[in-house]
């Protein structure tokens, strides 16, 4: 309860200091207080082009963070059955992970074309995450049970209910949480160097040209709020399958 | 089943030398000695979890093994039942009855990582029991269970088990007589002779 206090007691103090921030500068078009970037994003709220913009976002970021999702827990599998793919994956994710995602950007641009340029940078924030944390779940099996497994003849099913899903799926589960925030700030800024239509991407663009300041508060406060629940539904439904998985027989 | 000359070393230091020794089917042969000697890996071996540096083992017709470990080995976030049913291929009927007469609970859904020690090492008993394999190998299989449970769990081993080659690897003679051994293969004594 006590932490609970302090939380909220942050949140109104930054809140504050903004809004003393805001009325000190007392310029507009450079720091908008908080009540303005409300009063902005209500105005967006009413706005059918709010909604497109947010569906077509959501849509392709969240296909390529499903294609990075099933291809890195694919490859993270057969990497842990087959040494020489594991070997041969391991230059290509270690330099997909330390590459800048404006390199990529730049170059998936010429490859690509740009209204599929967020689904792109959302599938490589994704893969090499959920490839190498999944990939050590499963390197942490616990080996006296994969004897056990072995002593009783356990079927290849069984073992991965009983043995390596445990082992690996809080290790998925944090891959999908720091990479589901990552693509989602990935896609978005490729989304505003590519400007696809209907995307949040595009609509930050044009709030930044037409130095309409308000907007551009209100689409982050949105980028904001749209990630957090999109976290939170996603842990709840991977939750709600961990679980099922556990109990299917 | 039968050992013949079976070697075993760890980074040079021999463990097992020489050991030789035949375990008769529907017989329960004690495996004795001092810490170190050489029963784990005598186990190990004889599960196929390690390869001999020399010497044999052969079947002799066996096909099929089980063992309570001298680690529980479960899988903790499941259940008994679950730990059972991933384990063996038994008909739910024979496993309700399994843990029952281990006086355990069969509709239990609780993990057993939430049992207690002894609730823990009769699962582990009764998954060896249910694999209904050619050859059981027990490593101090009553460790952490009380007298009565020893003998209601010893008793659950030889009536489920009467056929199989059961070998039991022990520090204790009562565990000796509840568990009716007939032969002993002392690693201790032929380490020395």
């Amino acid at each position: 309860m006590k932490k609970r206090c302090w939380r909220i007691l942050a949140v109104v103090f930054w809140l504050l200091l903004w809004q003393t921030a805001a009325m000190a500068v007392n310029q507009r078009i450079l720091l908008v207080s908080p009540l303005e970037t409300l009063q902005a994003l209500f105005s967006l709220l009413q706005t059918a082009a709010f909604y497109q913009s947010v569906a077509g976002s959501l849509l392709r970021i969240l296909a390529g963070f499903f294609a990075g999702l099933v291809l890195g827990v694919g490859l993270a599998a057969l990497a842990k059955i087959y040494m020489p793919l594991r070997e041969m994956l391991f230059p290509v994710m270690s330099a997909v992970k330390a590459t800048p995602v404006a390199s990529f950007v730049i170059l998936a641009l010429i490859w690509i074309p740009s209204k599929n340029l967020s689904i792109f940078m959302a599938f490589l924030m994704v893969l090499p995450l959920i490839y190498s944390n999944f990939l050590e779940g499963l390197n942490r099996a616990d080996a006296q049970l994969l004897e056990m497994a072995k002593v009783f003849r356990m079927s290849a099913f069984n073992r991965i209910r009983g043995i390596y899903w445990p082992a690996a799926f809080p290790y998925l589960l944090t891959a999908m949480r720091l990479s589901l925030g990552m693509c989602w700030k990935a896609g978005i800024a490729a989304e505003v160097i590519a400007q696809p239509k209907n995307s949040i991407g595009s609509a930050l663009h044009r709030a930044k040209v037409f130095f309409s300041t308000p907007e551009l508060f209100a689409w982050t406060l949105a980028i904001i709020l749209l990630s957090v629940t999109l976290e939170k539904c996603m842990l709840h439904l991977v939750n709600r399958l961990g679980r099922g998985l556990e109990n299917a027989r | 089943m039968r050992v013949e000359r079976l070697c075993k070393a760890f980074e040079g230091k021999p463990v097992l030398t020489d050991c030789s020794f035949s375990f008769p089917t529907g017989e329960t042969t004690a495996v004795l000695g001092p810490s170190g000697r050489g029963k784990t890996t005598l186990v190990k071996l004889m599960l196929g979890l390690l390869r001999p540096d020399a010497g044999t083992i052969d079947p002799e017709g066996a096909k099929t093994f089980a063992a309570v470990f001298q680690e529980d080995r479960l899988m903790e976030h499941l259940s008994a039942r679950k730990n059972l049913r991933l384990a063996v291929s038994t008909p739910d009927q024979q496993i309700s009855e399994a843990l029952t007469a281990l006086g355990l609970p069969a509709r239990d859904e609780t993990p057993v990582s939430q049992y207690s020690g002894g609730m823990r090492r009769r699962v582990a008993i009764a998954r060896a029991v249910l694999a209904d394999a050619d050859v059981l190998i027990l490593d101090e299989p009553f460790k952490g269970l009380d007298p009565a449970a020893r003998e209601v769990a010893a008793n659950f081993i030889l009536s489920h088990c009467p056929r199989a080659v059961r070998i039991l690897v022990t520090h204790d003679g009562a565990e000796k007589s509840l568990m009716q051994v007939k032969n002993v293969l002392d690693l201790g004594m032929a380490k020395e002779a």
